[in-house]
């Protein structure tokens, strides 16, 4: 027992942790727990913590994603089933929970889109999915597309398949540039949030169209080569 | 390995072979077998008078013994009838359907299912440790395909609790290779092919400088590495991400049905039909199937270093079938196979979000990558040399042990985080798969989902949980139906039931269930759908249990007798020389205790009492005994120079 509390301690966050680190629990779980440490306090306050605490970086669109692999990598070190005492029950129950936790909390960051959605979320009002709104002339576009692309593969025409892949990707790619610049308007705190947070919802909604699109292009590709 | 301390061995249950592995501090290496041999055939021979043979031995009867003969079962566990209709043309030996959608194999009326005939594999290898390490070995941790769903799992780990094994984690096979991999560990270097100088130079830098590619390199420290691993019956493909001894698993895909088999009945079907072509006769009977096997795996193997491979099938009155089949031919017949792996390959680099720029090292693992074809395509494909230095067979039980030492506290340096190969999902309104948890998500991941009533009072909901990629419940695999039972009778549509679906470190699901208005905790009765129940383990385990017994009774019986035989031998002998030293009495009595013995032996089966009677026997020779040995002694002197010399240093 003596030896696993003290293995808790080889896995270290480096000193450049910013100092939003304020909450002492997240703070533990990055730097390492205490012996005898209270389970359920802990997976308590895990349930409801924000994601960008839980990593100790400040809640912004443009994170550090080494960083961020970084600390959630010494999250896992401190608190993964692996790493705590086989026998103690109460330990692994906390373990398993707590690191379903920082898994999703760390998917949710990492992937730009996903983090956009997080932030959304964060600074109220409804989420992308509970409003269904998409940005004016984006469903006539993407019907034509999938016309095109209907005929493209009945013809086996790879030109046209190959720019209509390559639109796609852009259009793709230029959403999650808007994205990106309404998420650091969120930021701002300027005065309308409210259409801040609207246009986001409409562009995270065209979002799922073109990145569909893409994966789809992409499967197909796959499955003909 | 501390004295007090449990051991926890790793286990690579193959297709193919098994193995058993244990890591300390100098590292991990494989445990022999008596002949130095570290794979175990996974076959099993059932005997007609009841004993069953396994691994080498029973893999050498194979072909004499071809419906009693158990091979390649992980290609049937955790399955149903329906996912193995490819399967079952291919089989030596009977199965049939079990109770829900299971299967069992069929031997002489036996009925086994595939754990309890992979249990006997890992009772095999856990009584090698046990051997090895001069104590009782309970406690594993045992690998599994990453391709395998939570049925495959939830089987294996289930055949390790029949055998006795407390299974303290389940681990993918390309994860443990990576973490072999990462560590250092490569096995036993390879012996070189029979007749050829082909020689495989492992772990020496400077004797591979010349060769200046990549395959050789030592793993770098911090990496992206894809492990491709294509095994006997399986075949998986995972990209792992390595920093400071974390390794992150970004995706994982693979083919739970596809492996050295698949190649091998490729030549099978090939000879079959020549032959029935030729000269009209049909060889496909369970009875030759095992045969064809064997040669099929001769002839692929011997097409890894030559570049043809001589077939003769002798069919009887005098009709030989004959012919010569070359490497190209081979590689024709089997492209399709190869093309399944790539595709695999795309999935994964695909979800991982990588390209072949990002990956740094492919790693190959399994014996079937020792096809050329399959190296070949791989290095097109990522577009860049295998490292091959790994010895195919072992890494993965390496990795095991790795793991296991891990978990037993006794490495701090190394931390592996899985994924979870399939998505999971349950059964929606209208028949639709409704995903909970999207593949490759990093495990231990929890899901929380509501489901309420549609009856008034209803008192419990069936949920079919689901695992796969399609759209249509029918088209994904049913894990188990979970009965949530014990809601407080409410109107139709009140009832909260949050279901909490979570995915451990195993890649195995847990369900939990509680009513949110009341409290009140439902139970809740998982249904698996190609498993065994709760119940039916602990009674498999529980036979077993009473078996193990028996075969204990009947083995001390069997050496008891031995010992009655032994005893009144030597009696019979001392009798012989020294008998003239009791009276007649004495010596009448001796004999006759000694037919009584004898008697007692051949007719009782009571091992107690026949020890007792021994004891007894033992007892009343004492005095002829040591007449014998001071007779001895006055002889010894002038008789027997042997004797006196064992006393002086005795």
């Amino acid at each position: 027992m003596e030896s696993w509390a003290l293995s808790l301690h080889t896995a270290q966050v480096d000193a450049a942790t910013p100092a939003t680190a304020a909450c002492p629990h997240c703070a533990a779980l990055r730097s390492g727990l205490q012996p005898g440490a209270d389970w359920q306090a802990l997976l308590a306050h895990l349930a409801t913590a924000d994601y960008f605490e839980i990593f100790g970086l400040p809640p912004a669109f443009d994170v550090d994603e080494k960083q961020l692999a970084a600390v959630q990598r010494a999250i896992h070190r401190n608190i993964h089933p692996d790493r705590l005492p086989r026998g103690d029950e109460a330990a692994q129950a906390f373990a398993l929970r707590a690191s379903a936790i920082i898994n999703q909390a760390f998917a949710a960051l990492k992937d730009p889109v996903l983090r956009a959605e997080y932030l959304l979320a964060r600074s109220g009002g409804k989420s992308a999915s509970d409003d269904k709104q998409v940005p004016q002339g984006l469903l006539p576009q993407v019907m034509m597309i999938r016309e095109e692309l209907e005929e493209a593969r009945a013809s086996g025409d790879a030109d046209t398949l190959a720019r209509i892949k390559a639109g796609a990707v852009a259009r793709r790619d230029e959403t999650g540039g808007v994205i990106a610049g309404l998420c650091r308007e969120l930021q701002s705190h300027g005065a309308d949030m409210d259409t801040v947070r609207d246009a986001l919802r409409m562009q995270l909604n065209a979002m799922k169209y073109h990145s569909n699109l893409v994966h789809e292009l992409e499967s197909s590709a796959a499955a003909k080569s | 390995m501390s004295e007090t301390g449990d051991i926890i061995v790793g286990i690579d249950l193959g297709t193919t072979f098994s193995l058993v592995a244990y890591a300390d501090e100098r590292g991990p290496r494989v445990l022999t077998d008596e002949q130095g041999e570290a794979r175990l055939p996974s076959v099993l021979g059932f005997g007609e008078d009841g004993r069953v043979t396994i691994g080498w031995e029973a893999r050498r009867k194979a072909v004499e013994n071809p419906e009693h003969t158990i091979c390649s079962i992980k290609r049937l566990i955790g399955l149903g009838m329906d996912d193995l209709r490819s399967e079952l043309p291919f089989l030596s030996y009977h199965v049939v359907k079990g109770e829900r959608d299971t299967v069992q194999v069929n031997i002489d009326g036996r009925l086994m299912s595939p754990q309890e005939i992979s249990s006997i594999i890992l009772r095999e290898l856990k009584q090698r440790a046990e051997r090895h390490f001069g104590r009782s070995v309970n406690k594993a941790v045992i690998t599994v395909p990453a391709y395998f769903d939570d049925s495959q799992r939830q089987a294996t780990r289930d055949a390790g609790r029949i055998a006795g094994l407390e299974v303290v984690r389940v681990i993918n096979e390309p994860t443990a290779a990576a973490l072999a991999y990462g560590i250092g560990a490569r096995g036993t270097a390879e012996k070189p092919a029979k007749g050829r100088s082909v020689s495989l130079v492992v772990g020496d830098k400077t004797k591979c400088a010349g060769v200046g590619s990549s395959a050789m390199e030592a793993p770098a420290e911090n990496s992206t590495l894809v492990v491709f691993d294509l095994g006997g019956g399986t075949f998986d493909v995972s990209i792992l991400q390595l920093t400071d001894g974390t390794f992150e698993v970004l995706s994982t895909s693979g083919d739970t049905h596809l492996g050295g088999d698949d190649w091998d009945r490729r030549i099978i079907t090939l000879v079959q039909d020549e032959v029935r072509a030729e000269f009209k006769v049909d060889i496909d009977s369970p009875a030759t199937r095992q045969a064809l096997r064997l040669l099929a795996e001769q002839v692929k193997i011997r097409l890894s270093t030559e570049q043809n491979a001589q077939i003769e099938l002798d069919l009887g009155s005098g009709r030989t079938y004959r012919r010569t089949i070359d490497r190209s031919e081979f590689e024709r017949l089997t492209a399709d196979l190869v093309e399944r792996t790539t595709s695999a390959c795309e999935r994964a680099r695909r979800d991982a979000g990588l390209t072949n720029a990002d990956l740094h090292q492919i790693v190959l693992v399994g014996g079937s990558t020792r096809m050329p074809m399959v190296r070949r395509r791989v290095e097109e494909f990522f577009e860049r040399k295998p490292y091959t230095a790994l010895n195919p067979d072992e890494v993965v039980a390496l990795g095991a042990a790795v793991q296991a030492q891990i978990l037993s506290g006794g490495r701090t340096d190394a931390l592996l985080l899985d994924v979870t190969p399939l998505s999971l999902g349950i059964e929606t309104m209208g028949g639709a798969m409704g995903k909970l948890i999207l593949r490759n998500t990093r495990i231990p991941c929890r899901v929380v989902e509501q489901f309420t009533t549609f009856v008034d009072g209803q008192a419990n909901v069936k949920i079919n949980v689901l695992q796969g990629e399609r759209e249509l419940a029918a088209d994904c695999r049913s894990l188990a139906t979970f009965d949530l039972r014990g809601i407080p009778p409410m109107p139709a549509g009140i009832p909260k039931i949050a279901v909490e679906f979570l995915i451990d470190a195993n890649g195995i699901l847990n369900v939990s269930a509680r009513e949110e208005r009341s409290g009140a905790n439902a139970t809740v009765q998982v249904i698996p759908s190609h498993g065994l129940t709760q119940e039916e383990v602990r009674r498999i385990e529980q036979e077993s249990i009473d078996h193990a017994r028996e075969d204990m009774t009947a083995h001390r019986l069997i050496d008891l007798r031995n010992q009655v035989e032994f005893d009144t031998h030597k009696t019979e002998q001392t009798l012989a020389r020294f008998g003239h030293l009791l009276s007649g009495g004495e010596r009448a009595a001796l004999e006759r205790s000694m037919v009584e013995l004898r008697r007692m032996a051949k007719e009782s089966s009571d091992a107690n009492a026949l020890h007792q009677a021994l004891d007894r026997f033992g007892k009343s020779t004492e005095m002829l005994a040591n007449l014998a040995i001071t007779e001895a002694l006055r002889e010894a002197p002038a008789s027997n120079s042997e004797v006196s010399a064992g006393l002086e240093t005795g």
